[in-house]
């Protein structure tokens, strides 16, 4: 009996511990997902703020020394900044993308009326310049010059707040370029600007960017030119046309001389010297590039052609040497002169075609 | 009393035409109003300071680099101190630009006597010193006989041609008359206030019109050359080539010993040739125009070729039996038709070069 009570109140216990558990988890479960419950929408109700703007232009107002050798160009331009709050001054935080030297030349911040239909509920906006002269970096790609088109690019860029604080809008009304800008020897065929977000693998450090990625406004201008000029190019290949022309020469003179180092030889080899010389040049002019330019390959073929026309020599010479004096001299007169002279006109009429059509 | 039934529709009628036409007279007196308002706003001339520039020297007028480098000295003159043109000016096509410590340090107050801004009695002086790298696009079409116009402006970068202008102080701009210009001299000196269009407002929320204008200062110095020894130096080369190419007309085609020697004469006259005209590319720049001394040597190596041409002509009139014919034609005809013309052409080319230089 004593077993049997003993046994009752330890089953009671053991139910009424069961019970508490129960009860004390469905408390706890209930407890989590209250706490869950106030936590996520205080989550939620937190507004998202817009980044702040301004609007900024852009004028260009000279370009110039456009070096291929060193890969760059010089732009003096003006950049302006309307901003709502005089807190805001992103001119002071812009850097210039690709920028081998800068300098600013003049720069104001004012307070103006606001006329304009932007922050049209500000009363009074903040006006800010900046005059800048710039030497930027330029990949110019000259393989079809002189009938290359190239794009210059201007980037600005803010360096210091984050795209998710602060973003350029771009003052598309304004922005442009002076109309008396004399580039020599090009033509400006468009203008355009555009805000982008410059995005990096990193978050440059900064303890509140919660992504590891940065991402930064910038206004990026692309001016497409093309030149309007050839006389550098002709100046640039007069000498190995006519180099090519005089070892076309060589074809009327006899090979019956006695020694192989002949007139005809001599002619050759100094055509192959001077197109060698010649083709030096354009890498002062145009820099020295991995592609094959159209001039490199002007110059190739013809050095090309001097070689063949000093294997026609010993084909010549060994033709008189089997006493076919008559037939090697017809063979150079009237066979390989015209087909080395005329290929070779055909051959650089197709590929400054396509240099023109392609560039 | 029997009203008639239309004298009340017709009061009715005339009290809303009456009313109508009140509502017009007061919306018209208002337009007047206001119209008269707008008239009455007066135009403010723009305010202006004195402007002066003195150039203390002239350097490095580097052709391949296209740019020159100056001294210069510029003062304001102004008729309040709230007005520093000097500090929002910027100096145009500068490629390197250095302020030198003001020449005053403050701006200085000064007493009107010319009463350039009377009935004020005093105004305000400012000055500074600068040397800068100016851009300049020389066109060696035409030298040695070229002439340039440098020119060196300044303009005004905040305020708009309606609200601030330069006045020129013609009295005191000048330049330096002992300038040494090594090889230059100025012709003559001008300085001359313009207003520079923008087709932009540069984004000023204030400005309606999209267009502006800001005032600039403009100095323009004209050199011509004093020396001509580097066109010498530049074209000896190519003129020492074609004459050595010139006497290969004197070797006879016929003898297989001394043909050798000619056409060995022409391909190097061609090599010294082609060389010389690299060499002026160094000196006068790259240009996409054909100068002068491109012209005398794209003619050279013509001419060069030409004596090459005329070589195998002469062995050919040999080879058909005819050498005396191919020996005359040589030394008589074609040494003097080729020697008249180069100089006819050399002639003709600096004439043209002197006269639109």
């Amino acid at each position: 009996m004593a077993n049997y009570s003993r046994f009752r109140k330890v089953i009671i216990l053991y139910s009424k511990a069961c019970k508490f558990f129960i009860v004390g988890s469905i408390a706890l479960v209930l407890w989590i997902s209250a706490w869950l419950f106030i936590q996520v929408p205080s989550a939620i109700a937190e507004p998202i703020k817009a980044p702040q703007t301004c609007r900024v232009g852009i004028y260009i107002t000279s370009l110039r020394n456009f070096k291929f050798a060193d890969k760059s160009f010089t732009a003096n331009f003006r950049i302006w900044s309307v901003c709502p709050s005089k807190a805001l001054n992103p001119l002071k935080n812009v850097e210039i993308i690709g920028s081998l030297e800068s300098k600013d030349l003049a720069s104001s911040i004012l307070d103006r009326k606001n006329r304009s239909e932007f922050f049209s509920t500000k009363e009074e906006v903040y006006w800010s310049q900046r005059d800048i002269s710039a030497v930027l970096y330029q990949n110019w790609d000259v393989q079809n010059y002189p009938f290359d088109r190239h794009t210059l690019k201007i980037s600005l860029e803010e360096s210091v707040q984050d795209a998710s604080d602060f973003v350029y809008t771009p003052d598309l009304k304004n922005s442009g370029y002076s109309s008396d800008l004399k580039i020599g020897g090009w033509k400006i065929t468009d203008f355009t600007l555009k805000e982008e977000k410059a995005t990096y693998q990193t978050g440059f450090g900064d303890p509140q960017l919660v992504s590891q990625k940065a991402s930064h406004s910038r206004l990026t201008v692309l001016i497409p030119i093309q030149r309007t000029k050839y006389v550098s190019f002709f100046k640039l290949t007069t000498g190995l046309y006519v180099a090519f022309a005089v070892a076309m020469l060589s074809f009327f003179y006899e090979t019956g001389q006695p020694s192989l180092v002949s007139a005809r030889t001599s002619l050759l080899v100094g055509c192959l010297f001077a197109a060698l010389v010649n083709m030096r040049a354009p890498e002062s002019v145009l820099g020295r590039t991995e592609s094959l330019t159209l001039v490199d390959q002007i110059h190739i073929i013809a050095i090309v052609y001097i070689f063949i026309s000093a294997l026609a020599t010993v084909f010549s010479r060994l033709s008189t040497e089997s006493g076919q004096a008559k037939q090697a001299q017809w063979f150079d007169r009237h066979l390989l002169f015209r087909l080395f002279t005329i290929s070779f006109i055909v051959l650089n009429v197709i590929i400054i075609s396509h240099a023109a059509i392609v560039g | 009393m029997l009203q008639n039934p239309f004298s009340n529709y017709f009061r009715l009628l005339f009290g809303i035409l009456l009313r109508i036409l009140l509502s017009l007279a007061i919306l018209c007196m208002g337009s007047l109003v206001d119209s008269s308002e707008v008239l009455a706003e007066t135009v403010t001339p723009p305010q202006t300071c004195r402007l002066g520039v003195y150039v203390a020297s002239l350097q490095n007028l580097n052709l391949a680099e296209k740019n020159f480098s100056t001294d210069l000295n510029i003062w304001s003159v102004c008729p309040s101190k709230e007005l520093q043109p000097l500090k929002t000016m910027k100096v145009l096509n500068v490629e390197d630009f250095k302020r030198f410590q003001a020449v005053y340090e403050d701006t200085l107050e000064r007493k009107d006597l010319p009463k350039w801004f009377y009935p004020q009695e005093n105004v305000y002086l400012s000055g500074l010193k600068v040397r800068a790298t100016l851009y300049h696009s020389w066109n060696v079409s035409n030298f040695p006989f070229d002439r340039h116009t440098l020119t060196i402006a300044l303009e005004e970068t905040t305020k708009n041609s309606s609200q601030f202008v330069y006045t020129t102080d013609f009295k005191d701009s000048g330049y330096q008359s002992n300038i040494d210009l090594d090889g230059w001299e100025i012709t003559k000196f001008n300085i001359v206030e313009q207003k520079a269009p923008y087709a932009t407002s540069f984004g000023d929320p204030d400005l309606v019109a999209s267009k502006t204008s800001y005032s600039r200062m403009v100095v323009s110095i004209d050199i011509k050359r004093a020396k001509m020894f580097s066109f010498f130096k530049l074209m000896i080369g190519a003129y020492i080539a074609f004459a050595v190419a010139m006497l290969s007309f004197f070797y006879d085609s016929n003898n297989v010993t001394l043909a050798s020697p000619r056409r060995a004469l022409d391909i190097g006259t061609l090599f010294a040739t082609l060389l010389s005209m690299r060499l002026q590319e160094s000196v006068l720049g790259r240009t996409e125009d054909i100068t002068l001394v491109d012209q005398i040597h794209i003619a050279t190596i013509l001419y060069i070729f030409g004596t090459g041409v005329v070589s195998v002509y002469s062995r050919l009139t040999t080879e058909s039996g005819k050498p005396q014919l191919a020996l005359w034609r040589d030394r008589t005809f074609f040494f003097r038709l080729f020697t008249f013309s180069f100089i006819a052409f050399n002639v003709i080319a600096i004439s043209y070069a002197i006269i639109v230089g």
